[in-house]
């Protein structure tokens, strides 16, 4: 039993972690950016089922249910790509999707208001008349004048767009779209454009995967994803977009539920260049790095800072991703690795020799003061103010993303943050505010996980003073054990269990589009243990994730 | 549970959705003398300094406007200001229940699961049902990098969105000038013909549309229902917006594209100017803009006072120079709603009034003071005349009323006669 709470305080670490807090931001502007996309703790609840299983080794299965998802703009953009060579990012126009749990691809809050159906419809015109001009040849197959070619060209056209094979009755509403267009006049080809558009309209293509007949099993039941939905749900997690026609091939030979055609499809898929999708959909929501935008360090205090910088400190985070894909590294690489890249600049707040120029190349980072993205220039960066770091973001940022273990926002009667006293250092500011109980219930257990991170300034680069004092980097984690510095920090990581916990927890948020509730604590237990270890490589995390019983299957629907 | 949809919600209030309307059947634009009525509400983030530039000296007429109004000055007869006006959000007084209450009236005790009432502005436009091509319009700020701002803690939206189509669903806005311009203004086809047939077009891809809606959606659980439910709301509406006779070209005469990539302050210039063309065009009597999203920390470095992250800002404590800022970036919104309100009064839509004297026009913040999260004495103001329906050029004491009261009679002011609304049962007098 006390296994099974503690693997729900992890998942839902928001409330376990750190009980009723109190009080608004730190000094500063507080713990909250509010410039960016910061939603919380991977582990939001929404009161899910008490199925979690309690004995550790046997996980009962409990795949939950994502139910239909609507395309975010990122993943439409990328689909119209991807199907017609699209490449004019048609749904940038539409209003912007909300992040709920940090991933802006949950299917509950992918929603469709008015204004979005009436700019969806702007899009599929826009859309299908681009992919008649670039496909015209490839989508129609057959001669017109033949007799059924416009119904193969439409059902082809279809199992594209719909991601499985049309049924009778769809394909035949397309051609009476077909029809419309034919008697307005039209000629054959703008006539499958016409049904083309009706196909970009259809719930069928909005939503990722629309079954093609009801499932006879009673609502609550477990039933496997067919072929072709496991074909989406893969693409859309590895590419962020549609399934290619090799991979639609092998849903219709029905072969992709055997684990050596799946395993060598992860694997084609992950090599190939769509897979950036990973990290500008997984990676870039799962650690904020959006926050680096609104960054704004001092001119006058950080000269070297310019919009050039800015890009880099971006571009070493991608590169040190793809590098630990590369050589399929473990994912404990992720906050303890040294092996990055770095320009001129960011090699002058790395203190590392080498880098000369503009572009960045592989450099090797000093291990006693580096720990992957713990200490990244991008990171610490967009935690900072714009002179000196702000140790209640970092805290803050490492209780949401690496812990998941983010503070409750404040609750009824919040006093405002104390303003801050001349000649005070930022932590002794910080004490003062925690001198009030209401205060202190939260910020005792941010503040202490902010001070881990001292030695590094508002850039990034190692410091030993700060506010003219030698720098104090003991970090204390909410349980009560204490490090000094990054370094340390990550040796815990490594053998503890919040991290592996946490990482695997956002995968999988992300992966399914749902929040994690306390029916996926084991499952997301069993898969972090041995997946997130020294020996294990991040494609082993990939690959136990995909074949997770909650991505291969689904609960019905009540 | 989240099942309940507006189309549902509306349907049981009697209130007919989601049946294609012909345009015959539609009352016209300008029928008759009756004054054509438009709801719009501006929103911006963080409050006010009101300890020294909102609450203000005097009462009713004779009273005097605060530091960060002088601009106002010219338009004192036809804006009213509030003071002790006031939200009850059902917890902590944060930025994502003020945002969310805003335009709902709705206190949210449950932060895992918060449900909203559906928007005034929702019910506004579902109870009069104004004949235009655009249901209602919502606009928003120039985009943020990765999203709109989320506050810890919160669900997708609650503390981004002011304008709610059902309990959970927002209408999220639209962030390009540009494209909210081509919503609003559409030139006509120079041909009728060519006209028909791609009205016709459209039409049928719509009913494709539906009918696809309607064949899956027997299948599915309730949640999926629901979801679905709501796009064909959504394609119903757009529907019945293709049936509406488009406006006449000369509505949009001097009315240039604003183009992409704009500036923050070009952007925010660009969008009041959308909201007068689209009400010039009569595109649409029903209109949100959120200035900025709640929680929203744009940059306004552009003021000349040097790093200045609205939201950071507003939370910095109470040295004078920090106010100084705070009162800075309010006193500039007030400067974009003047430019916009004093472009309202320039229009005249016949007799004898103006755009701003035929409108409600609903302009506030999520929090009073923007450095304690006030939710006491709120920082707002109604403009326009309401086609004689109000009488502004007054400071409203407002007693401590809960605002909901507030947007029950603006509802009644637009002639949209519901009886309740959140938790008032009797609309604020003296407005």
């Amino acid at each position: 039993m006390r296994a099974a709470i503690h693997r729900s305080a992890r998942l839902l670490g928001s409330v376990a972690l750190f009980g009723l807090c109190a009080c608004g931001g730190g000094g500063g502007g507080g713990g909250d950016d509010g410039d960016d996309a910061s939603a919380g703790s991977s582990g939001g609840s929404e009161g899910g089922s008490e199925s979690g299983d309690t004995t550790p080794g046997s996980c009962t299965p409990a795949p939950g249910r994502v139910g239909l998802q609507r395309l975010t703009r990122a993943e439409y953009n990328r689909t119209v790509r991807d199907l017609f060579g699209v490449t004019s990012a048609p749904a940038d126009m539409f209003p912007p999707d909300s992040a709920t749990s940090g991933f802006d691809n949950n299917a509950a809050s992918l929603t469709v208001s008015p204004q979005l159906a009436s700019l969806l419809l702007d899009a599929a015109e826009a859309v299908a008349a681009e992919a008649m001009v670039n496909q015209a040849a490839t989508i129609i197959a057959c001669d017109p004048v033949a007799a059924d070619c416009a119904r193969e060209t439409l059902a082809a056209l279809a199992q594209r767009v719909y991601r499985r094979p049309p049924t009778d009755a769809e394909l035949d509403d397309l051609l009476a779209l077909f029809a419309a267009s034919q008697s307005e006049g039209d000629t054959f080809a703008a006539s499958i454009e016409h049904a083309l558009t009706g196909m970009l309209m259809a719930p069928q293509f909005l939503y990722r995967s629309v079954p093609p007949s009801a499932s006879d099993a009673a609502a609550g039941t477990i039933v496997a994803l067919d072929d072709w939905a496991l074909a989406t749900r893969l693409s859309y997690f590895v590419w962020g977009s549609t399934p290619d026609d090799a991979l639609l091939t092998r849903a219709g030979e029905g072969t992709l539920r055997d684990d050596t055609v799946l395993r060598v499809e992860l694997d084609r898929m992950l090599a190939d260049p769509k897979a950036g999708a990973l990290y500008d959909g997984f990676v870039s929501q799962w650690l904020q790095l959006g926050k680096l935008a609104a960054a704004t360090p001092d001119a006058g205090a950080f000269p070297q800072f310019d919009e050039e910088m800015r890009a880099a400190m971006l571009e070493e985070m991608r590169l040190f991703f793809a590098g630990i894909r590369a050589r399929d590294g473990s994912a404990l690489e992720i906050v303890n690795g040294t092996q990055t890249f770095a320009n001129a600049g960011l090699a002058e707040i790395y203190g590392v020799q080498g880098p000369t120029g503009d572009e960045l190349v592989a450099i090797t980072t000093d291990p006693t003061q580096r720990a992957g993205v713990l200490t990244m220039p991008a990171v610490l960066t967009m935690t900072s103010g714009p002179t000196s770091p702000n140790i209640v973001k970092r805290g803050v940022w490492l209780a949401e993303t690496i812990l998941c273990a983010a503070p409750p926002p404040p609750p009824e009667g919040v006093p405002p943050a104390p303003d801050p006293q001349p000649g005070e250092t930022e932590r002794e500011q910080l004490e003062r505010h925690r001198e009030d109980p209401s205060c202190g219930s939260c910020h005792n257990l941010i503040d202490p996980l902010g001070f881990g991170f001292e030695h590094y300034d508002a850039l990034g680069a190692w410091r030993d003073q700060a506010d003219g004092e030698p720098v104090d980097d003991l970090g204390t984690l909410p349980d009560g054990r204490e490090y000094r510095g990054m370094v340390e920090l990550a040796g815990l990581l490594a053998t503890g269990d919040e991290y592996p916990i946490c990482v695997t927890s956002k995968v999988m948020t992300y992966a399914l589009g749902r929040v994690m509730d306390d029916a996926d604590a084991c499952a997301v237990e069993d898969i972090a243990t041995t997946n997130v270890t020294l020996d294990a490589t991040l494609s082993d995390l990939l690959w136990a994730v995909v074949t997770s019983d909650a991505f291969l299957s689904e609960e019905i629907a009540p | 549970m989240k099942l309940l949809s507006r189309r549902m919600v509306l349907r049981a209030s009697g209130v007919a959705v989601g049946l294609p309307v012909l345009s015959s059947l539609l009352p016209s634009a300008h029928a008759g003398t009756e004054a054509t009525k438009r709801f719009i509400s501006l929103f911006f983030p963080n409050g006010s300094t009101m300890r020294q530039d909102w609450t203000l000296g005097g009462s009713g007429t004779d009273y005097t406007m605060g530091t960060a109004h002088t601009m106002l000055e010219p338009l004192r007869s036809k804006l009213s200001m509030f003071e002790n006006l006031n939200g009850d959000y059902g917890g902590a007084p944060d930025h994502s229940r003020g945002t969310a209450s805003f335009l709902t009236g709705s206190p949210i005790s449950d932060m895992v699961d918060p449900q909203v009432e559906i928007s005034i502005d929702q019910v506004i436009a579902d109870t009069l049902r104004p004949p235009t091509s655009i249901r209602s319009l919502h606009l928003g700020p120039t985009p943020y990098a990765s999203g709109p701002p989320s506050d810890t803690g919160w669900p997708s939206g609650y503390n981004t969105y002011i304008s709610w189509a059902g309990p959970s669903t927002p209408n999220a806005p639209l962030e390009s000038a540009q494209v909210a311009f081509d919503q609003v203004y559409v030139p006509p086809d120079a041909d009728p013909a060519i006209a028909a047939k791609r009205l016709r077009l459209r039409q049928s891809v719509l009913d494709h549309t539906v009918d696809q809606i309607d064949t899956i959606t027997p299948r599915l659980g309730a949640e999926d229902t629901q979801r679905l439910d709501e796009y064909l709301t959504a394609v119903r509406e757009v529907e019945m917006g293709l049936q509406v006779d488009p406006p006449s070209p000369s509505c949009g005469d001097g009315a240039l594209p604003p183009g992409e990539d704009l500036s923050f302050a070009d952007h925010t210039k660009a969008m009041l100017d959308v909201i007068v063309l689209a009400l010039r065009c009569d595109s649409t009597r029903v209109i949100t803009y959120s200035m900025d999203y709640g929680f929203g920390n744009k940059d306004f470095t552009f003021l000349g006072n040097g790093n200045c992250k609205h939201h950071n800002l507003s939370h910095s404590g109470s040295a004078q120079d920090i106010i100084d800022m705070h009162k800075g970036i309010v006193r500039w919104y007030m400067d974009q709603i003047a430019y916009f309100l004093t472009a309202m009064d320039a229009y005249d839509d016949g007799n004898g009034s103006t755009l701003l004297d035929d409108s409600v026009v609903y302009i506030g913040s999520d929090v009073g003071d923007g450095w304690g999260h006030a939710h006491a004495d709120l920082t707002a103001m109604i403009a326009g005349g309401g086609a004689g329906a109000l009488n502004p050029g007054r400071l409203i004491d407002a007693g401590g009323a809960s605002y909901d009261s507030v947007l029950l009679a603006m509802a009644h002011a637009m002639g949209a006669e519901i009886p309740t609304f959140s938790g008032a049962s009797m609309p604020f007098a003296g407005l």
